[in-house]
């Protein structure tokens, strides 16, 4: 797994390349808190390049969107493929966050 | 958890000369690495350390079966109760993600309690089989 954060205006693009479980969901989740944690409070998730999730990517994603909230700041997604998205909805996710077809309409959100 | 790599690999080598299409064989990945994280969180808390047992076959009904046997403390992944999905991000429960991802990813799951010993049988229905 790789994370790659961009700043673009006042979002963070936190682009994510791989998988996200068992094994690599603890250091996606501490090195987005770190980013948090230094003020980055709006983040785009781009997951073009996610190959794979399990549940220990989405409780990273759950933990890492409950400390945005504390923090006012908020996640959105772009870029899912079919079987991650799939994924997202069956946990009941697709309600919770937004979801843009590209980075570019992702960052829309924040701008407003 | 180190174990993980070495079960994932089997199996889907595995699934993989047997032709089993992409989203076939992510959703039997996601299942095994569910199940596995399960037996190595929580079946041998008490004793540290035990053994996990996995078989995979695949059928000339066209489907794929999958077994994960522990002889931990007994745990029936289809008695727990799914999460509540409706829930916002605030109120949002961490835990109980996993078996709702086993039971919706898998055609078929039954559990059985066996001389000490839990066994899951999964089953995918397979829809493409690339030759």
């Amino acid at each position: 797994m790789q994370v790659t954060f961009n700043k673009e205006g006042n979002a963070l693009v936190v682009a994510v390349k791989g998988r996200l479980d068992a094994l690599t969901a603890p250091d996606f989740e501490s090195q987005c808190s770190s980013h948090i944690e230094q003020g980055h409070v709006l983040l785009v998730a781009d997951l073009t390049e996610l190959e794979y999730i399990s549940s220990a990517g989405l409780r990273s994603i759950l933990q890492i969107s409950k400390k945005l909230k504390q923090e006012h700041g908020q996640i959105n997604f772009c870029c899912l493929s079919g079987i991650i998205q799939h994924v997202f909805s069956i946990s009941g996710f697709d309600s919770m966050f937004s979801f843009h077809d590209s980075v570019a309409q992702a960052l829309l959100q924040y701008e407003r | 958890m180190e174990y993980l790599e070495t079960f994932r690999s089997y199996v889907l080598e595995k699934a993989e000369k047997w032709g089993i299409d992409q989203e076939t064989l992510f959703k039997i990945e996601l299942v095994l690495e569910e199940l596995l994280t399960n037996v190595i969180r929580y079946a041998y808390v008490d004793g540290g350390s035990g053994d996990v047992e996995v078989e995979c076959s695949f059928q000339r009904d066209n489907r794929f079966y999958l077994s994960i046997q522990d002889w931990g403390k007994p745990f029936d992944p289809l008695q727990r109760e799914d999460p509540d999905l409706t829930k916002g991000v605030n109120e949002r429960e961490i835990g109980g993600l996993g078996i709702h991802l086993v039971r919706q990813m898998a055609d078929q799951v039954s559990y059985n309690r066996e001389e000490n010993s839990n066994k899951v049988h999964l089953c995918f229905q397979i829809s493409t089989v690339c030759t």
